[in-house]
């Protein structure tokens, strides 16, 4: 089962992510897997992993940090298991603005290649995404370069999952759903815990 | 008339052409170097074509008003550039808030009115 979630800044997209891993990964007796993609840079982005990490405290969870290589760790996974992927957004910046000659040969089609192959080799995965499309400025080459990238990933990743899942300030919007899976209970659960991950201080 | 609007990046033409049967070049596509046509089935990048009319110091809100019976059977695409930041330029905070208003003419004025997000298209009206 391939399930995208896509909100702004502090949605609550993430925590709801975590409370359908758990729940996937119950259904199915399997390994769940927390797929870090963010590299952090500086103090602001080590403090939101830290939030981040202490989210997730006591769920289960075994961590992959890899930021770049989708698949690197595929032989790792069985078809049981579930990888929750956080985020598309973070994969994409460090995909597009990496130094490291290797990275830049994955062309734009080969992205979501990778994202189906794991897919694949996991029982259920769960891809965290951002909302950044709805601005009346126009930015840098650079910056329209990666939201015309996330968007397209979005497209193309929404067109093969089984479930697409919008996040407005914690409230849920399925917008497509092809097995009907009833998520009531999931989303009571992350509704009962209230807020996802503090405000770090900038 | 139906209204398709939605961020950037949301594949709202491609939405168009399958949801529609609308061949890619029965589009005419708004920008801010050319006005605007309707010789076409499909109005596309309508956002652009107010910020042309803005340069030229007409009121979009007005133009689309007293237009209405060209846009009547047509299908207008709208990037919805309303919900992101405020912009610090006057003409740029001008520009969002006309195709805001531009948006809720259409809207009001559509048989069918569709968001697009990710390339699925949800109905609204």
């Amino acid at each position: 089962m391939v399930f995208l979630l896509i909100g702004g800044s502090k949605s609550g997209k993430s925590l709801l992510a975590q409370y359908i891993a758990r729940d996937l990964a119950a259904d199915q007796n399997g390994q769940l897997y927390y797929f870090a993609t963010m590299t952090p840079l500086d103090d602001e982005d080590r403090r939101r992993v830290e939030e981040h990490k202490k989210i997730r405290e006591g769920w289960g969870f075994a961590t992959i940090e890899e930021p770049f290589d989708l698949l690197k760790h595929s032989n790792n996974f069985n078809h049981s298991d579930t990888i929750l992927l956080d985020s598309l957004t973070a994969y994409v910046q460090n995909i597009l603005f990496s130094d490291n000659d290797e990275v830049n040969i994955i062309g734009k089609e080969d992205l979501p290649l990778h994202v189906k192959a794991l897919a694949k080799e996991a029982g259920n995965l769960i891809i965290v995404s951002d909302y950044i499309f709805s601005d009346a400025e126009s930015f840098t080459y650079e910056v329209n370069r990666y939201k015309e990238l996330l968007g397209y990933l979005n497209i193309v990743i929404a067109e093969f999952a089984d479930c697409v899942i919008e996040c407005v300030s914690t409230n849920v919007k399925i917008h497509k759903n092809i097995y009907s899976l009833d998520l009531s209970k999931t989303i009571d659960d992350f509704h009962a815990q209230g807020f996802g991950s503090e405000i770090v201080e900038i | 008339m139906i209204l398709v609007f939605g961020g950037s990046n949301q594949g709202k033409r491609e939405f168009v052409q399958k949801q529609f049967g609308i061949n890619r070049h029965d589009m005419f596509v708004c920008s801010d170097k050319q006005g605007i046509s309707y010789d076409n089935q499909a109005i596309a990048n309508f956002n652009d074509f107010v910020q042309w009319l803005l340069a030229r110091g007409k009121d979009p809100v007005e133009y689309v008003q007293s237009n209405l019976h060209n846009f009547k059977d047509k299908i207008i695409i709208i990037e919805d550039i309303t919900s992101g930041i405020v912009p610090l330029g006057k003409e740029t905070r001008a520009y969002r808030e006309y195709v805001g208003k531009v948006m809720q003419l259409f809207s009001r004025n559509a048989d069918e009115v569709y968001r697009v997000f990710c390339g699925i298209g949800e109905k609204l009206k």
